[in-house]
Order: C-alpha cells, then sequence, then structure tokens
C-alpha cells in the first residue's frame, strides 16, 4: 500500500513538475525570465519627451534600442528647436538606458551566459503565398493572411535556439526577412521557405497607405501553452522598429511594447538576479525609471504557475494523506505481529531484553516497511516513467485517441524523477512509517512477560 | 560473610481480593538446591516469577546479588544474574538450537561471532547437554526432553548466579524428566549456581538441598 502511495506521489510530482519546468522553459525562452520595461516616471521624463522636440531626433520619441545607440544624450538645441513648453519636466541629467545597460554588462561578469536584448513589439499583418505543387502539374498558389504580434528577437540570442523546433535548413532567399512562426503554422501547411510580407498602414498627408515588408520563413518555434503565443511572430528588431515607426495604432500599452529582456540558463536564480537588478538600479539611481518583473509576474503565465502550484500542493496534501492511511496498515499489521510473537516477546523479556529493546524491534520493523515500501515505490515510478510513453500509447490505444493532448503535455511526457517529490517522500515515508511503528512497538513494550509465559 | 544470591523481605502477593502469600522471607545461596512444592494454584510459580523480576510483588521486594529488583534493574538482573527454565520450554521454534542458547549474550550485546567467548561457551554448553549434533537444527524438530536441554543451556548462557526452575520435567516423560534432572542438578553444582525449582516432583524434590511447601500462602520449610 505505501509503495502504491509512493509511485503514486512521485509518478504525480515528476510529472508535473517535469511539463511544468518544460513549459517554464519555454515560456522563459520566448519572453524572457526577466523583463525589464520603463515606467510611466521614464515616458513622462525629460530624456524620454526630449526627442520629440528636438530636429536631430526627427522629432520622434526614440525606443530603447535607439537611446542605447544615440551618442547623443540631449539632442534638444535651444537655438534651433522650438520652445519648451512651460511645464515640460526638467532634466535631471540621467540616461537611464545607457546606465541600464552598462549595468547589465557589468552583470554578465557574475552570471555566467547572462545574456540581455533590447526587444519591441508591434502588430502586423502577415501574408504568406503558400506556393505548392499542384495537383495536374504547375504549382498552385493561396495566400495566408494572419493579423500578428510583432516581437523582435536578435538572431545572435543563444535561447533562441532552445525556442525552435528542428526544421530542414534552406538557402537563404534574395530578398527579405527571416521571420520565425508559430509551430501551429507548420500544421496548417506553411514551410520553411514561404514568403511572404508583413503589412501594415502608414499615415501620409492625404491617407493612410498600405506598406509591406518582404518576409520568409526561417523556422517555427514552440510558443508553449500560451494562447497569444500562437498569433505571436518573431522577426528582427528593424522590421519591428520601422513598422512601430510608422504605425502604433497596434500598440496596446506603450510600456508593455518596448523593454530589455534578460536571459539566464539557470531559472532558479530568478529572484536572486532580480533582486541583484533592483539593486544595482538603485545603487546607480536609475531604479525609478525600470520596473523589473520575473516570469512569475507576467499576466499571462501567473494563472497558470499558480494553478500548477495549486496541483502540486493540493496532490502532495492528498498524497500525505494517502500515505497516512497506508501507514494505518503498518499499524494493524503490526499489531497482529505483536499479538502473534507475544510469547516470543515474554521469552526475550525473560532473557533480559529490556522494554526498550522490544519496543526498538517493532519500531524498527516499522521504519524498514516504510523503507522497503519507499524503495519499491521509487523504483517503480522510475520504470513508469522510464515507459510512460508505450504505457500512453497503450492507454490511447484503448481509448481510440491521444489520452493527453500533446499540444498541452508536449509530443512526450518528462521521465525524470522529480528531486523535491524523492527528498518528500524519502524523509516522509520513513518518519510516518516510525510513528505507526510506535503503536505497536509501546504495545509490545508494554507486554507482561509473567503474564505472556504462563499463557503461553 | 557468606554470599547472597537471592534474599527476600516481607514477600507478598495479591491479585485482585486474593491473597497468594504474605511476607515471605528467605536467602538462598551459592551452589544451594532449593524445591519449593505445594498444590496447584498456591502461587508457586507466582513466587518463582518475582524471584526472576518477571513479575512486582504486591509488598516487599527482592535482591539479586545485591541488586534490589525494580522496573530499571529488572532486565539487568535477569540478562545477567537469573537463568529460566520453564515447563514449557519456551524457546524460540524458528531458530536454531545454537542461536536460542546464544540468545542472552546477543541481549547483552556480547560479540557473537563465529570465535566469539559466547559463541565457544555456546557449544560447550550443548556438548554438556549432549546436543552437539543438534547444535544448528530448528528449535521446533526438537523432542520435548532435547528442547528442556537446549533451554538449560541457555539459561546458562551467561554464566548466572540463580537458575530458577519451574516444572522443568513437567512436560517429559520419566526417563526424560530423570535426565533433565540430573542435568540441572548436576550443571549447577558444577558451577555452584543457586537452583530455585517448583516442581510436583517428589524424587526432584527430595534430591534439593532445601525444601519448602507453599501452603495456605505461608512458605514452610519441609
Amino acid at each position: 500500500m505505501i509503495a502504491l502511495v509512493v509511485w503514486l506521489l512521485l509518478l504525480f510530482s515528476s510529472l508535473t513538475e517535469g511539463i511544468e519546468k518544460r513549459w517554464l522553459k519555454t515560456l522563459t525562452a520566448f519572453h524572457a525570465p526577466i523583463k525589464i520595461v520603463p515606467t510611466p516616471k521614464y515616458y513622462s521624463s525629460y530624456y524620454y519627451q526630449i526627442d520629440a522636440l528636438s530636429g536631430e531626433s526627427g522629432y520622434t520619441t526614440k525606443t530603447i534600442y535607439d537611446k542605447g545607440q544615440t551618442q547623443n544624450r540631449d539632442p534638444y538645441l535651444p537655438g534651433s528647436d522650438e520652445a519648451l513648453p512651460k511645464n515640460f519636466p526638467k532634466d535631471d541629467g540621467k540616461d537611464p538606458v545607457k546606465t541600464a545597460l552598462i549595468e547589465l554588462e557589468r552583470m554578465k561578469k557574475e552570471v555566467a551566459s547572462l545574456f540581455f536584448q533590447e526587444y519591441e513589439l508591434g502588430g502586423a499583418l502577415l501574408k504568406l503565398n503558400l506556393i505548392r505543387p499542384g495537383a495536374f502539374g504547375g504549382a498552385s498558389q493561396t495566400t495566408l493572411s494572419q493579423l500578428s504580434y510583432l516581437a523582435s528577437f536578435s538572431e545572435e540570442n543563444p535561447y533562441l535556439s532552445l525556442l525552435q523546433t528542428p526544421e530542414e535548413k534552406i538557402e537563404k532567399p534574395e530578398h527579405g526577412y527571416p521571420i520565425l512562426l508559430a509551430k501551429n503554422f507548420r500544421d496548417h501547411g506553411v514551410q520553411v521557405g514561404d514568403a511572404g510580407s508583413l503589412c501594415y498602414g502608414s499615415t501620409t498627408a492625404t491617407a493612410m497607405q498600405e506598406q509591406r515588408v518582404p518576409v520568409y520563413v526561417s523556422g517555427f518555434y514552440d510558443p508553449g501553452v500560451l494562447n497569444v503565443g500562437n498569433k505571436a511572430i518573431l522577426a528582427p528588431r528593424d522590421v519591428v522598429q520601422t513598422i512601430n515607426a510608422s504605425n502604433r495604432s497596434y500598440l496596446i500599452d506603450q510600456s508593455l511594447s518596448n523593454g530589455i529582456q534578460v536571459w539566464f540558463p539557470n531559472i532558479e536564480e530568478v529572484q536572486k538576479i532580480k533582486e541583484k537588478l533592483l539593486f544595482v538600479f538603485e545603487k546607480a539611481e536609475i531604479g525609478e525609471y525600470w520596473s523589473i518583473s520575473d516570469y512569475r509576474d507576467y499576466d499571462f503565465a501567473k494563472d497558470l504557475l499558480q494553478q500548477f502550484e495549486s496541483d502540486k500542493i493540493l496532490f502532495t496534501f492528498i498524497g500525505l494523506v494517502i500515505l497516512v492511511i497506508a501507514c494505518c496498515n503498518i499499524v494493524s499489521l503490526l499489531l497482529l505481529l505483536v499479538n502473534d510473537k507475544k510469547r516470543e516477546i515474554g521469552i526475550l523479556q525473560s532473557m533480559g531484553a529490556s522494554r526498550m529493546n522490544i519496543a526498538t524491534i517493532f519500531g524498527f520493523a516499522g521504519i524498514i516497511m516504510g523503507v522497503i515500501s519507499c524503495l519499491i515505490g521509487t523504483v517503480a515510478a522510475w520504470q513508469t516513467l522510464q515507459h510512460i510513453d508505450e504505457l500512453l500509447s497503450f492507454l490511447s490505444f484503448f481509448q481510440g485517441h491521444d489520452l493527453l493532448n500533446a499540444a498541452f503535455y508536449g509530443a512526450s511526457l518528462p521521465r525524470t524523477l522529480s528531486p523535491s517529490a524523492l527528498r518528500l517522500v524519502i524523509i516522509a515515508t520513513p518518519l510516518v512509517a516510525l510513528c505507526a511503528g510506535l503503536v505497536p512497538a509501546i504495545r509490545a513494550a508494554r507486554l507482561q512477560p509473567a503474564a505472556v509465559l504462563r499463557s503461553g | 560473610m557468606k554470599q547472597i544470591t537471592v534474599c527476600t523481605k516481607n514477600l507478598s502477593k495479591s491479585f485482585k481480593q486474593r491473597l497468594l502469600f504474605s511476607n515471605l522471607s528467605f536467602e538462598a545461596y551459592p551452589g544451594e538446591t532449593i524445591a519449593i512444592t505445594g498444590k496447584s494454584g498456591e502461587g508457586k510459580t507466582t513466587l518463582l516469577q518475582i524471584l526472576g523480576t518477571l513479575e512486582d510483588p504486591s509488598s516487599g521486594f527482592v535482591e539479586i546479588c545485591g541488586t534490589r529488583a525494580s522496573r530499571s534493574t529488572s532486565p539487568s538482573l535477569r540478562n545477567r544474574h537469573i537463568g529460566f527454565v520453564f515447563q514449557q520450554f519456551h524457546l524460540i521454534e524458528d531458530l536454531s538450537v545454537y542461536d536460542n542458547v546464544l540468545m542472552p549474550a546477543k541481549i547483552a550485546r556480547e560479540p557473537t561471532g563465529k570465535n566469539s567467548l559466547a559463541s565457544i561457551r555456546t557449544l560447550q554448553l550443548l556438548e554438556e547437554v549432549g546436543l552437539t549434533k543438534l547444535a544448528f537444527s530448528p528449535a521446533k524438530l526438537l523432542s520435548g526432553g532435547e528442547k528442556q536441554r537446549v533451554a538449560i543451556a541457555r539459561a546458562l548462557c551467561n554464566d548466572p548466579d540463580l537458575i530458577l526452575a519451574d516444572e522443568p520435567s513437567g512436560n517429559l516423560d520419566e526417563e526424560n524428566s530423570e535426565k533433565i534432572h540430573d542435568l540441572l542438578l548436576s550443571c549447577t553444582k558444577k558451577w555452584n549456581k543457586t537452583v530455585i525449582i517448583v516442581t510436583h516432583d517428589e524424587t526432584l524434590a527430595a534430591q534439593s538441598d532445601r525444601r519448602f511447601i507453599l501452603k495456605n500462602g505461608l512458605l514452610c520449610a519441609y
């Protein structure tokens, strides 16, 4: 019974933890474990606003990337640019973007494999020409149109490989920018190499004109379980910047559209790195310009992660309750054993075994039962995990369709035992078994040898 | 001054309303064999169990080799100073003869490996009781007489000062009874043990150095 509970507890915990880790890996590969976005204070600062009044900046505000690239922190020329409005914010002399980038560069020395990039989000209409061989020779062409989000993604980002699904390499077309589509596009017939354009509106003096940026599909990425992912296109920064500069009507919230993403390999360090960033930004006196959030704070992922956490806690609780019930079996079993071995207990006591000796024997029996059950359950859980896909195929065969949705659970389930569940089981099972062994141990120790030997 | 193995003072025992015996006081010495006889239900076995610290008296006390029996001292007194021989043998049936005899040494946490003192002593005792050939047979396969010989060997394992035998030949035929009596008495004389035997067997009682009758709650010298 205990072995069964251990098996169940380990299996469920390992699967949920493995799936959660896999989702988190995709989530953080796509959205980065830490995002640094400008605060309203940034957008209302002299530093940000001054570009809109400066001829050198083309009378338009700059993105974080542009701010990082520009040599001139304050492009305003009092002689040639128009006068500043009365209530225009005062210049505090700080350069929040460059300071942030310098601090992040410094962090790279402390955190191995830390990578950061400025990102921009936008929107455009994707039009792809799907040219396929026709049924009777020649070729047929269909056009796929999809209003999509655009996310800038540097090709130098080493974490991009975590997102990309393995595809055949293609020759780079003569023109067009490479884009990555969510893998569900592939399921709907899109292939690597398909070309098309990203369409967006650009206002002119007389009307709104449609502009097009030529693109081609260079690959697909796994968006994880988040619905928004299926409509997001990963595109080079230049493309997103060009589209955003012409048309900002797709943007929901200015603060969400621009920021800095920070990646690092060990996601468990997220709290430490976030705190460190908060600290260094505060120290550099740019803390008020930036809001630093980690993946646990992302609105789109929060509910899912919380649900995962709740499921784990709930199941662990249920598992522990079942474990306690299973240990009641140990109590019954050992009480029967005590009853059965009364005579032997009396004999041992007559030879000088103390109550403690007798109690230890039965307490130890409880622990041994717990440990052996724990081992059996652990081995069984490990073996089940090694063959989980075969098991699921077998069950799916009887059910007539896939038992688990691949979009949700992935193509195959995790196969490794959860270390935290293993720790819990290794500590809790012998402890509960010891507690279970105490009752019969006390009962055995309280036996009166004289009465037992007389009756035996 | 003569060494005392067992000393009891004003020993009384009653079960609920029924008084078994009261104010029993006596002493026993090394090398001495004492037989306690009496009718069934007079409390002979209870007295023996109190002397063996398996049961607490209602009042009075027992001292074994100078140590007063109490809840804390009883286990070590039983292990180091007392050996029991029961009417029903009380061997651990699933263990071998050798392991049964060695058990008191194991409880005393003595080394019990192949060439340990305890092991050598066990084999000597088995030779003494004539069971060397059956040393590694399971106890459950032995006859009644053989089992009682194992019980005697086990009682002597930790070289105790006091042997308490409760009807040692009660479950045996005449021939085996005689063998057991001889063995018990010879072993104890040989090693200068104090032996207290509760018995109905007149022959055995007659072979003892001292004889008591437990009657109407009083222990009277025969």
